[in-house]
């Protein structure tokens, strides 16, 4: 939904990459914001309205080659623990 | 002979029932200096108020500025004085009479009550238990109507809070605005305001707002937590993605200019909707159509079970 909304913190890398991804193909949505929640283990994501069909997200841990645009570096709660991550949109298609 | 008897008991029940509901106004503050009080001291006469208001206007009309400032901020202030004199005095009596009546009441409820068990005559206790029930219900209504069933203390307390308010703003800017950005009818206005601010309507209407404003934090932080994510597996993302490569590749069909593909495109949406439970009709035009599997597409992203039944309805509908 656009606006900000809670994401679980306890999801892998690819799972939030999945709800991410899920989030912006189903809603009409773009993602511009990836971010620890202060208050909970959780994170919180920012999304606008975008009619363009995106590639989907593909998230690797900081540092590491991912394949795809880079569009966002940050840290986030994966499995349960706050680390940095790199966000990578695939091409249309992929 | 026996009803006069009752009479009797109900007389004295009566007097002695209404005994503490007399006399408790020096128990609620001590007493006030006659200084203070003195309506000579604090009462701004309308005379002093036309004269002053006719030097403000003349200093404004000659240009000295600020000696306007000083009469608007005297005649400020001193309104400022009564209002306040007169709050006092409200606050007071406020909490004094409402006390009273609810002590004289609860006197009298006790009084009848008590009088209706002692008395022996069927037709006087009748009489007197349908009065005690009027009573209670006129009892509660004024409560009701007058006061919103809302405490003294609270009324007092949100009649405060405002006026602070009120006042703060007013003093700041008869502190820090000139009389040509803060003229004397903007101050009296304001005086308006603060006066307003400490009655009891001003004060329920706070009261009501401020628990409306909690009431939509409430909402605000309920709807936060429904928001959240629902988490997703990689192969329910790759579902979306070809739901959506379907949507835009059939939006671009339907509203191209081939004809055929046009009405096939039609055809395809209203078969993906059937077979994912929607109900479609033959009126239904191409945008009618996406925009109804745009929201079969929102309603399948926070629900698994839409989400494949939406994906297995494309795949069956347009086989790739």
């Amino acid at each position: 939904m656009v606006g900000t909304n809670p994401v679980p913190g306890n999801l892998s890398m690819e799972e939030l990459a999945a709800t991410l991804t899920n989030e912006e193909q189903l809603g009409f949505e773009r993602l511009t914001a990836l971010a620890v929640d202060p208050a909970q283990p959780r994170n919180l994501a920012t999304f606008v309205a975008d009619p363009a069909q995106l590639g989907a997200l593909l998230i690797c841990a900081s540092g590491s080659t991912g394949s795809g645009d880079k569009i966002l570096s940050t840290t986030a709660y994966v499995s349960g623990a706050p680390i940095k991550i790199d966000l990578y949109r695939l091409k249309r298609g992929k | 002979m026996r009803l006069l008897n009752d009479c009797r008991i109900l007389l004295a029940v009566f007097s002695i029932a209404l005994l503490p509901a007399t006399g408790c106004r020096n128990t609620l503050g001590p007493k006030m200096p006659p200084a203070l009080g003195a309506p000579s001291i604090t009462v701004y006469k309308a005379s002093e108020f036309t004269e002053d208001l006719k030097n403000y206007r003349a200093a404004i009309a000659a240009g000295e500025l600020v000696r306007a400032k000083a009469l608007r901020n005297q005649m400020a202030y001193r309104v400022m004085v009564d209002i306040e004199a007169d709050y006092s005095r409200f606050e007071m009596s406020l909490t004094t009479q409402r006390a009273g009546f609810e002590t004289g009441a609860d006197t009298v409820q006790l009084g009848i009550s008590a009088a209706a068990t002692l008395v022996g005559a069927t037709e006087v206790k009748d009489m007197l238990t349908a009065s005690l029930t009027a009573f209670q219900g006129t009892r509660l209504s004024l409560d009701k109507n007058f006061f919103r069933e809302k405490t003294t203390e609270s009324i007092i307390s949100q009649m405060r809070a405002s006026r602070k308010t009120k006042q703060a703003e007013l003093i700041t800017s008869l502190g820090t605005r000139d009389v040509r950005e803060y003229t004397w009818d903007s101050a009296w206005i304001d005086l308006v305001d603060f006066y307003y601010a400490g009655t009891v309507p001003s004060a329920l209407v706070e009261i009501a707002s401020s628990t409306g404003t909690k009431a939509d934090r409430a909402t605000t932080t309920l709807s936060n937590a429904v928001k959240a994510l629902t988490p997703r597996t990689a192969a329910q993302a790759k579902q979306a993605v070809d739901i959506r490569s379907t949507y835009e590749k059939l939006a671009a069909e339907a509203t191209g200019s081939d004809a055929s593909k046009a009405a096939s495109a039609a055809q395809t949406l209203k078969k993906i909707l059937n077979g994912a439970g929607y109900k479609t009709t033959d009126d239904e035009s191409a945008a009618d159509l996406l925009e109804k599997l745009r929201a079969a597409m929102r309603a399948a992203k926070d629900d698994n079970d839409k989400l494949a039944s939406l994906n297995a309805a494309i795949e069956a509908a347009d086989p790739q």
